[in-house]
């Protein structure tokens, strides 16, 4: 069988060379030795497609395949190379991104636990704070059971007035039946009159102290009244901010132990 | 020197008045009327001194900077004790006694304790006191508590008395009280309305 340009076995041989010499430029890429050996196949190839006999050319093609193959062996090896060398240093990479975290973390962790041990005492500052005031609310509690005592007193003030105030009158009352009784007397109960009227002044007297001792009782009995009720409002006041407060270190303790 | 501005002490008025109004008038608001009289410090010349037939009861509400002393003198007179009686749907022969003073102390509770919820909700921190009776004559001796701001009302049902109603404002000088209260947007009650499922 003639081999000569235009026939098909030289068509399918020459399209062979050329998918070889494109698939070797591929895979040979930038590679100037790839490029010398294929322009070595093109010379070749021109020279065969003048003058070269079928089993010359069957040769050289078997030649050309070998180097083919050997080419994209090595363009395997390398582009696997390639992928290992790409592989190792994403390792690589990774790792050091791995090791900054880990370091950052480090970091994070050992200031977290500087943050944690700030709360942790201030917890223990303000819990010590939330039992003083809780002692201030039993001393309130304290002021206030004194407090009702005062009250107490100050009530039973106002009986024993209204008692003496009771009395001044029914002295009142006695010094005058003496004074009428005196003047039945006439010249004998002069005397006993002028006592008479004497007690009665002084009855008069008492029963006006009596009347301001009982309004100033009053006006006392507001200020006290008030004072006690100031001091209730705001033990009630202050134990309701004092069971706010506990509630919120509780909170913030129970979120230290949750971290 | 302490200061109440004219809002903070109509705004405690104002909640006195809701307060009442809720507890002695409840769905009959405007039939409860409560005529304000106040100035500062010592200025205010009460009603003159009348104090028998009546029954009067003190309670404070407190927070860091003032404290409100609210006094409520009730008359003790047959027609007051009648209009008492049907203002808080109690049977007017129990009204004797304990009962009566029981009773006036709780209504005092109930205002005040009105007045103290929505205090609370403006101040971080309030507090009441319990009722406690005293002589009528201290409405007259206010003064002594050293008042920012005294007011006086009398409080009127369908246009008859039923109490009056004094209040000490006592402001702490480096806490000027100064805020307003929104008034309470009152329940509408859909009477006759169907309601649709």
């Amino acid at each position: 069988m003639m081999f000569s340009p235009g026939s098909a076995l030289f068509g399918l041989v020459l399209g062979v060379l050329l998918g070889a010499g494109l698939l070797t430029l591929r895979m040979a890429r930038d590679r100037s030795q790839s490029r010398q050996r294929l322009a070595a196949c093109e010379s070749q190839l021109a020279e065969m497609a003048n003058h070269v006999s079928a089993d010359e050319v069957e040769r050289r093609l078997a030649a050309l395949s070998t180097q083919a193959a050997a080419l994209r062996e090595e363009a395997e090896r390398e582009a696997a190379a390639e992928r290992q060398r790409l592989l190792e240093a994403h390792a690589a990479d990774a790792a050091d991104h791995a090791n900054i975290l880990a370091h950052q973390r480090a970091v994070h962790l050992a200031e977290l636990a500087q943050v944690r041990e700030a709360l942790r005492a201030e917890h223990h500052a303000l819990q010590a704070d939330i039992d003083s005031l809780s002692g201030m609310v039993a001393t309130l509690t304290r002021w206030h059971d004194e407090m009702q005592g005062i009250l107490h007193n100050n009530r039973e003030l106002k009986r024993q007035n209204e008692t003496f105030s009771s009395i001044n009158k029914s002295v009142v009352m006695l010094a005058l039946n003496a004074s009428i009784e005196a003047a039945r007397a006439g010249e004998y109960g002069r005397g006993f009159s002028v006592v008479a009227d004497g007690v009665r002044d002084l009855a008069l007297t008492s029963t006006q102290l009596a009347q301001e001792y009982k309004e100033n009782l009053n006006r006392n009995d507001l200020v006290t009244t008030t004072t006690f009720q100031d001091m209730q409002a705001s033990g009630n006041m202050i134990r309701t901010a004092v069971h706010g407060l506990g509630a919120a270190a509780g909170r913030m303790r129970e979120a230290l132990v949750q971290q | 020197m302490s200061t109440a501005s004219p809002a903070a002490i109509a705004s405690i008025q104002a909640l006195f008045e809701d307060g009442a109004r809720q507890c002695l008038a409840p769905g009959a608001d405007d039939q409860l009327v409560l005529a304000w009289q106040g100035a500062s410090a010592g200025a205010l010349q009460p009603a003159p001194r009348q104090t028998a037939g009546r029954h009067t009861v003190v309670l404070s509400i407190v927070s860091y900077g003032f404290r409100i002393v609210a006094l409520f003198d009730f008359d003790t007179t047959p027609a007051s004790l009648a209009r008492f009686a049907q203002a808080t749907s109690h049977p007017l022969e129990e009204l004797e006694g304990q009962a009566f003073t029981d009773l006036c102390a709780e209504t005092v509770n109930m205002i005040c304790g009105t007045v103290n919820r929505r205090l609370a909700a403006i101040f971080r921190h309030v507090g009441m006191s319990t009722p406690v009776a005293l002589e009528s004559s201290a409405t007259h001796d206010l003064a002594l508590l050293s008042p920012t701001w005294l007011s006086h009302a009398a409080l009127t049902l369908d246009t008859s008395p039923l109490l009056n109603l004094a209040l000490c404002i006592c402001v702490a000088p480096e806490h000027p009280l100064d805020f307003r209260a929104e008034p309470e947007p009152r329940e509408t009650e859909g009477v006759g309305e169907l309601e649709l499922f």
